[in-house]
């Protein structure tokens, strides 16, 4: 860089530097960028997501990448009006749609192959898939026979109540003659007997330019699961629970939004309605009580189980009804004198609450952390018979960003390190809680974006472990060795690159070793882009595929019992979990096997429009 | 776009996976049965926590939401065939581990506390069992121990306790549950809403249009004003006009001014919403403080509620605003709102700041650290986006210091944020002043401390930028261009002793930056260590030989340094016929180098005439100073002496 003065020597007068402009606005530039960066949301990490679909595609309007975008979102509309539309409600609109949808002389397979076998029958579901050997045998061809061929795949839900139909495009391909789409079909609904499922891949091919029709669908991967004698279903019994309670009917029943539209914005300022649940046993019945957190304004709510199997809102009587933005709480001894006491995240302090034993909760002080606080999770990880607490602080203080001169944006957003300090809080007693991140090893790799963790002895040694999932990058497994730990994610095979939502440990292959299941999101836009060759045309592999893997969804990971992991997530087929947030280990049928539930969907509002 | 209100990732479904049991090479298989059990809500869900919360034998789950409900209760009825066995484990179990072995297979679970995402699932451990399955053996490893010892009288169906060193478990019976009770469903919502701030702000500057046709200020007038938008077409807003007209001796009394602006017609010529307004009024006999609202009022407005709700929904007619005597927005009504409701709130205008952050809660609780403090980022943002930052800037001039801290940094960032708008509008001064004022609101914060200096700097105010910049280095040691700046800073301020340890590590990150050198150079020189600063003249010289100022800066020192073992007369004088060629016109200050030059080669005659060239040359230039220091060298020159200092005396 240029940076010369104009000067004499001497006693002579030193005159003003002609080029200081030149250092100036090169560094004016540079803090220029920073501050158009900085930006002023308060949620900048949801503009980074953002950024997966749109910045890094580096997408030029007009060009070809972005005509993709246009295409799937034409074609996206043409199919719910079409062929969604038409196996939900065949009326005259849906039949009119769907003739204007298909290419005269239209070709495909068996829309639901009769090559079909199950493979998992139990008492209460049937899953079938198709063996893909009747390829050749089930041509169809022309409107009438593909019309046919829907009618046949409408079968097992003929008549369903609840019907719920629809295409995801996942990839997008130009051809000189054609454009090649691939989808994702799911459609269920529900008879008397229990819900049908049905869900493949139509690998589509369209007429290349407006107005978009399909020429050949190859359907792959069908899969249809069935009720069978028994059948598996849920229905949601809060309303009936909590049916006398106005913190259901006047607060919970109410959305995020609804509150935010009457709220001050110092009492909320955010938009993730990120708030969380702690199951424990207040008054000691052993019935399970549930704690739930609140935004600014909001009471966390404690729902007090009785006999009969409602629940009746103590939070108030308690001392717990705390007004605080909170996310997560977790009801444990912390004193060791046989109740569960309270640890409450409000977004920059724990605030420790003591339980009579009746559940009456007296406020035992608080211990500030420099990160917002999201998941937390406990576990006495010095076996000195007192439960520890981990902490995880994702965004950085306001006043740590200002110490350190950074943003708080993850930087870079694929791999970012820049974000708040976890803690690990050693439980001395009295409730006196230290932080000893430092003294035990936890600061390496500790500014990540972290928003779950999970303790589990995963090698068996006698003492806890811990998996930290961290948003915009790579994920932490810190190894106890007696109290001192390593973080060994490389060499576990655990690292998970990419948007890291929660973590959960479970035994998915029944094997008797804790395996591991991490929430990311899976984004059909996510994919679509990153998968087209004009995806940052100027990165090298590893960093393509570490943006690629942030669109990949859940990883499943299991245990070798060796000190390694295998990521098993594509054969799994338990990856495709939406825009995952909680997902944990719950037995839902009772056969002893681990299976899957996830909360998913970032921000639903009354508008169309799907990432 | 989020903030407009539009879905992002929404509409997505919950999933649910169904484990269909190893396959053989002990890899899981799943299968998404989202659909086929009914789970697949189109909630936002965020947090799961596992519970059997009926003790049915079958695991329910809570579900949180960002959507409405915000909770569920998602209730297990699958049907199936097989059983269970669950088991809680008294006193501290938290890590603690249960196998089972079923048909010589092993089934584990351990009691956790926090899994998944914000979420704590209950301590029971539940343990499905097929049916036909046999549980052989049942072992629990206690927390902090790797011994499993054995568990005596699980049996199926049942749940069970167990305390440590006891060894049996020891059966439970849940109560009986009832049927539950009917829901009682939930009221719809309307857009009707009186919405306390917690934290108020003041109202904008702004201006309505009267019945005389003129322009007014909304102005407070250090008395409660409730700002209006009606038009007569709306039922409510008439009620609500007559009602208040009706008790004006009330609201007077509470101290309450009424300004109700018509929103009709705002398309519509002025003086035909006048003539609106005014009929409806005279029809009505309302005699309330009225007048016109205006485009711009709008849009002020539209700001304001940006500013002031976590989440912006237009305003419904009628919408009302309640400003105290400062002009803060304390109470926002959309929808009509009564008098006794308006009396009320009016007298709660002046409550300290606690009673306020309760009266803005939904239901009743505790405060522990308390709602941020009002911030004026956001309206301060909009105004911006309007293309106007001197009205953000004299929004952001109505607020003086508070003592909370979070409030400090909030209006600090404010500032930070007007002043780089100013910036790119190339209104420096207003720019600076406002950096200044993020500066002293937020001391610590680097980046306003690296802006402020660097603007600073480029204005020439030296001695003002170096203490910003030197934090902002302090903050970012690795930032070349902070240091350089820095550094320059303090050369051109006189403090070389400060400047050369900057300089030193530029020199030594890039050992072949001549400019670097070439000012290190002339610190030395004025640091008096002439030795050190030849040499790095010299290195000047040796990466840009092309240099005329560090050729003619190292020439001066060379023919004119008091001490002996410094000077080299030779050398230059050679270096001063090269800065003459380098700059190619014959400067003053390099003829009056080349005079010194001469004169310490004792050739006094070419000495006295270069710098008398010098001497017109300086005059022609209007360099009075050094006119002055040339007929001082002139005289010493013509007694046939060289001219000779211990160090420069100027900056």
């Amino acid at each position: 860089m240029a940076w010369l003065i104009v000067t004499g020597c001497g006693d002579r007068e030193v005159q003003a530097p002609l080029t200081s402009e030149t250092v100036a606005s090169d560094a004016q530039a540079q803090a220029q960028a920073q501050a158009q960066a900085l930006g002023s949301l308060p949620e900048r990490g949801l503009e980074m997501h953002q950024r997966l679909a749109e910045e890094l595609a580096n997408v030029d309007p007009g060009s070809e990448e972005w005509e993709s975008e246009a295409f799937t979102e034409s074609i996206s509309a043409l199919m719910k009006k079409s062929i969604a539309a038409w196996l939900v409600q065949r009326d005259e609109a849906s039949e009119k749609a769907l003739e204007k949808t298909l290419a005269s002389g239209i070709e495909s397979n068996a829309l639901r192959p009769s090559d079909r076998r199950p493979i998992y029958r139990g008492r209460e579901i049937t899953i079938w898939e198709n063996a893909g050997d009747d390829e050749s045998g089930h041509r169809v061809q022309g409107y009438e026979a593909f019309r046919q061929a829907l009618t046949a795949l409408s079968e097992p839900l003929e008549g369903a109540s609840e019907p719920y139909a629809k295409f995801k495009v996942k990839h997008v391909e130009r051809h000189e003659d054609s454009i090649e789409a691939h989808l994702l079909f799911e459609w269920r609904g529900r008879h008397p007997a229990g819900w049908t499922q049905i869900s493949s891949a139509w690998q589509t091919h369209w007429t290349p330019s407006e107005p978009y029709q399909l020429k050949r669908v190859q359907v792959q991967d069908y899969r249809e699961a069935s009720p069978g004698e028994g059948r598996i279903e849920f229905l949601d019994i809060a309303p009936r629970v909590l049916a006398n309670e106005s913190a259901y009917a006047d607060h919970l029943a109410h959305s995020f939004d609804y509150w935010r539209a009457r709220s001050d914005r110092s009492l909320v300022a955010d938009l993730l309605g990120a708030q969380g649940v702690a199951i424990g046993d207040v008054n000691g019945d052993l019935l399970d009580d549930v704690y739930v957190l609140q935004p600014g304004g909001l009471p966390n709510r404690l729902f007090l189980h009785r006999a009969d199997g409602t629940a009746v809102d103590v939070a108030e009587e308690a001392g717990v009804a705390i007004l605080d933005f909170c996310r997560s709480a977790l009801l444990i001894d912390l004193d060791n004198d046989g109740d569960d006491d309270l640890a409450v995240a409000l977004a920059w302090a724990v605030a420790l609450f003591e339980n009579d034993g009746g559940g009456k909760f007296t406020p035992r002080g608080k211990i500030a952390s420099s990160g917002q606080i999201n998941s937390m999770a406990a576990a006495d990880y010095d076996a000195d018979g007192r439960v520890d607490l981990y902490v995880c602080g994702r965004d950085a203080s306001g006043a740590l960003k200002a110490e350190q001169g950074a943003l708080g944006i993850p930087m870079p957003y694929y791999d970012a390190n820049n974000g708040g300090p976890n803690m690990l809080l050693r439980n001395r007693g009295d409730f006196n809680l230290v932080d000893v991140t430092r003294d035990v090893g936890m600061e390496a790799n500790n500014r990540r974006f972290s928003l779950a963790c999970a303790w589990e002895d995963f090698d068996n040694d006698g003492d806890q472990d811990l998996y930290v999932a961290n948003d915009f990058g790579r994920n932490n497994l810190y190894r106890n060795d007696e109290g001192w730990f390593t973080d060994i994610a490389v060499e576990a095979g655990v690292v998970d690159i990419g948007p890291g939502m929660s973590a959960a440990w479970g035994d998915h292959n029944a094997d008797g070793l804790m395996d591991l299941y991490v929430g990311n999101m899976w984004s059909n836009a996510g994919n679509r882009i990153t998968l087209q060759e004009a995806f940052l045309p100027n990165a090298d592999e590893t960093t393509k595929s570490q943006a690629r893997r942030h669109a990949r969804g859940n990883s499943v990971y299991i245990n070798h019992g060796d000190g390694t992991f295998q990521d098993v997530t594509l054969a799994s087929g338990a990856n495709m979990a939406r825009w995952a947030w909680s997902s944990n280990f719950i037995d839902l049928n009772n056969d002893g096997n681990e299976d899957l539930v996830v909360a998913n969907g970032m921000i639903t509002t009354d508008d169309t429009g799907d990432l | 776009m989020l903030e407009e209100g539009r879905s992002y990732s929404g509409y997505e479904r919950n999933s649910a996976f169904l484990n269909l049991g190893p396959a053989s090479d002990g890899r899981p298989r799943y299968a998404d049965i989202s659909g086929a059990s009914g789970l697949d809500m189109l909630d936002d869900g965020r947090s799961i926590g596992v519970t059997d919360w009926d003790f049915d034998g079958r695991l329910d789950f809570w579900i949180t939401n960002r959507t409405a409900p915000r909770l569920r209760l998602q209730h297990n009825r699958s049907q199936t065939a097989h059983a269970f066995v669950a088991l809680h484990l008294l006193g501290q179990s938290i890590g603690a581990r249960v196998r089972l072995t079923v048909d010589g297979q092993p089934r584990v679970r351990s009691v956790r506390a926090g899994q998944g995402f914000l979420a704590q699932s209950s301590r029971w451990l539940h343990f499905g069992i097929r049916a036909g399955e046999t549980i052989s053996k049942a072992e629990v490893r206690w927390p902090g121990t790797s011994v499993y010892e054995p568990i005596r009288g699980l049996e199926e169906g049942r749940f069970f306790t167990l305390r440590k060193d006891e060894g049996s478990a020891q059966p439970w019976q849940p109560p009986q549950q009832g049927t539950l009770p009917e829901t009682n469903g939930v009221e719809k919502t309307t857009e009707r809403a009186r919405i306390v701030m917690a934290s108020p702000l003041p109202f904008p500057k702004a201006e309505y249009r009267g019945f005389d046709g003129e322009t007014h200020a909304v102005s407070s007038d250090n008395q409660p004003l409730l700002i209006n938008l009606w038009a007569s077409w709306c039922g409510p807003c008439v009620t609500e006009l007559r009602e208040w007209n009706d008790h004006q001796a009330q609201l007077e009394a509470a101290g309450l001014r009424v300004l109700a602006l018509s929103v009709e017609e705002m398309d519509a010529p002025m003086a035909e919403r006048i003539d609106l307004a005014q009929a409806f009024m005279k029809k009505h006999e309302i005699g309330l403080g009225v007048g016109l609202a205006t485009a711009e009022f709008l849009e002020t407005l539209e700001v304001t509620g940006r500013g002031l709700l976590d989440k912006f929904e237009s305003f419904p007619i009628p919408s009302s605003l309640l400003l105290d005597t400062q002009g803060r927005v304390s109470f926002v009504y959309k929808g009509p709102v009564r008098v006794g409701q308006l009396v009320q709130d009016v007298a709660q205008l002046g409550a300290p700041q606690p009673e306020r952050h309760t009266a803005a809660s939904h239901f009743p609780g505790t405060w522990i650290e308390g709602p941020w403090p009002a911030t004026p980022t956001v309206i301060i943002d909009k105004f911006m986006s309007f293309g106007n930052p001197a009205a953000a800037k004299a929004y952001l001039d109505t607020f003086g210091t508070s003592p909370d801290l979070r409030a400090q940094q909030d209006l600090s960032e404010s500032y930070y944020l007007v002043a780089n708008e100013l910036r790119i509008q190339k209104r420096e001064e207003e720019a600076i002043r406002a950096y200044q004022r993020a500066q002293e609101l937020a001391p610590q914060k680097t980046l306003v401390r690296l802006e402020l200096g660097t603007m600073l700097f480029k204005h020439r105010r030296y001695a003002e930028a170096a203490p910003h910049l030197a934090e902002a280095l302090r903050a970012e040691p690795d930032n070349l261009n902070t240091r350089k700046m820095l550094a320059l800073a303090f050369v051109q301020s006189g403090r070389h002793g400060e400047a050369v340890p900057h300089l030193e590590t530029l020199t030594r990150i890039n050992p072949r930056d001549a400019t670097a050198h070439l000012w290190l150079g002339h610190s030395l020189i004025r640091a008096r260590q002439p030795q050190r600063a030849v040499d790095h003249f010299r290195r000047a010289l040796q990466f840009n030989p092309r240099s005329e100022l560090a050729a003619n800066e190292l020439a001066w020192i060379l023919a004119t340094h008091s001490k002996a073992a410094i000077r080299d007369p030779k050398e230059s004088l050679k270096l001063a016929q090269r800065a003459l060629q380098q700059a190619g016109s014959r400067k003053a200050s390099i003829l009056d180098t080349l005079a010194a030059a001469q004169a310490a080669n004792f050739d006094f005659e070419a000495a006295v005439a270069t710098a008398q060239e010098a001497l017109t040359e300086a005059k022609r230039a209007g360099n009075a100073r050094l006119a002055t220091d040339l007929q001082r060298r002139l005289e010493i020159y013509r007694q046939g002496r060289p001219y000779r200092e211990i160090g420069p005396s100027g900056p």
